[in-house]
């Protein structure tokens, strides 16, 4: 197991402004609000995947997964404004695979108005991702999201968020580009058309992200969640770019406050840019995930889990359906 | 999908029921005694009428409503001046008081996570290996 490797880091500086700018921040709020106690979140888990890379020709591996959270919540006595800090990290070791890590760090601030029926808030998040095993999946993104959550009245809640985001790849990408005369290293040739492999120095997306929310709190313990979401990625590749669009239901049930039963479905519609010569790819994507959870010790300061998600894509591309089954469980430490 | 939904609605069916048997209110904390299991609440909505909080008049709700708790129950993260979301029932002796069973932040979506740290773990499934592999035509 190798967790960290020598990265040709091209944004470093933005990343070290990144960090300088929200230490920065930290410091301001701890100088002008009262702070609460650090959450520190630690999960270990393990478990299987039939499918690593999402692919028409699975690999799967058993692996281990190791994460961290720490978050630092602000909250002014004069005002209602309320804000925060976290840096998260996890680190997943595939056993018949490379392994891959994320960084992210970020703050948010919120608001109370409207005799606390609204929050709006702001969101900031920076994301360093490094993956041995595809390289050209190395980014570094940039999130904002402004978001609100309504109280409409004691058993429902209403939320809208736009996140805007913007990933910068690291490495070069190879990708399939269909021509007419036929260019690039590799080619071939694939129903009247040239089939080139092209590596790009590098890769840029951009990403709009629309959410609406609506909880239900049917019962002390039971909580329906759906949730509804629309998706733009512009990307500097032209056959990378996508509308997506997708509901996700999430139903979470807590049993005598040591149980936790939750069950999550998703659907989602992308519809990938149509480039001239190219076939036109749309998927659908649909996905189940179950987890049940056994908290102990008072303010549920230490918790069991076992999960299971089962995905499945259809594409209009056959190389690009695919079905995943991963199971996992873990433990959690809440401190 | 026809299995999830099956799952879905056999789940609700289940549950639901119990949904009706307490009241709910919804309110800005304005005081706390963590150690008397007390709390002064603005209670700005109630999803079930109850002739007990009918019964209190306008002086009454400005003052806000008591309501008790079990010492060393309430989260961590409800604190004065935020929004909580209780479910109980009014003691019924004509004294307005509310006996909060549970006490959740409102902004809580789900009890378990206030700092919303579990959210963003979850989340981070969409980024492991594979989920970003190259979409262009022919990649892997």
């Amino acid at each position: 197991m190798r967790l960290f490797k020598k990265h040709n880091f091209r944004s470093q500086p933005l990343w070290m402004i990144v960090l300088s700018l929200l230490t920065a921040i930290s410091l301001l709020f701890l100088w002008i609000m009262p702070v609460a106690a650090l959450d520190i979140d630690l999960q270990l888990s393990g478990g299987y995947d039939d499918n690593t890379s999402l692919s028409s020709e699975p690999e799967e591996s058993w692996f281990s997964r190791y994460q961290s959270s720490v978050f630092q919540q602000f909250h002014s006595e004069t005002s209602s404004l309320r804000g925060g800090l976290f840096f998260d990290f996890s680190y997943q070791d595939y056993f018949s695979a490379s392994d891959n890590y994320i960084l992210e760090a970020g703050g948010t601030a919120r608001l109370l108005t409207a005799a606390g029926h609204l929050q709006p808030g702001i969101l900031y998040r920076t994301t360093l991702y490094r993956d041995e095993e595809n390289p050209e999946d190395e980014m570094m993104g940039h999130d904002v999201s402004l978001y609100a959550e309504y109280l409409v009245n004691a058993r429902l809640t209403l939320g809208l968020q736009q996140t805007w985001s913007r990933h910068d790849y690291h490495n070069p990408v190879e990708y399939i580009e269909y021509t007419s005369s036929g260019s690039g290293q590799g080619q071939g040739n694939t129903g009247g058309n040239q089939v080139a492999s092209v590596i790009v120095e590098s890769r840029d997306d951009n990403v709009i992200e629309t959410q609406c929310q609506c909880t239900v709190f049917l019962n002390p313990n039971l909580t329906a969640r759906a949730t509804g979401h629309y998706n733009r990625l512009s990307s500097s590749i032209d056959t990378e770019a996508y509308n997506a669009k997708g509901l996700i239901f999430d139903l979470s049930w807590v049993h005598n406050d040591r149980w936790e039963t939750s069950i999550t479905g998703a659907v989602r519609e992308t519809d990938f840019e149509r480039v001239s010569g190219t076939p036109h790819r749309s998927d659908n994507t649909e996905s189940v995930r179950i987890m049940v959870g056994r908290y102990f010790f008072s303010k549920r300061k230490f918790a069991v889990f076992v999960e299971i998600e089962y995905l499945d894509n259809n594409s209009s591309i056959e190389d690009e359906s695919y079905h995943r089954t991963v199971t996992e469980c873990g433990l959690l430490f809440q401190f | 999908m026809r299995t999830l939904v099956s799952i879905l609605i056999l789940f609700l069916w289940i549950l639901i029921p119990g949904a009706e048997a307490m009241d709910t209110l919804l309110g800005r904390v304005t005081s706390i005694d963590h150690e008397g299991g007390e709390m002064i609440v603005n209670i700005d909505d109630t999803s079930v009428p109850h002739e007990e909080s009918s019964r209190k008049d306008s002086t009454d709700a400005r003052k806000g409503t008591k309501v008790l708790f079990t010492p060393g129950t309430l989260p961590t993260h409800v604190k004065e001046g935020g929004m909580v979301r209780l479910w109980g029932e009014y003691m019924g002796d004509g004294s307005g008081n509310f006996r909060a069973q549970h006490v959740y932040h409102a902004y809580d979506n789900v009890g378990n996570d206030p700092t919303g740290v579990r959210s963003r773990l979850r989340k981070r499934r969409g980024m492991e290996k594979g989920i970003q592999k190259r979409r262009g035509l022919g990649g892997r």
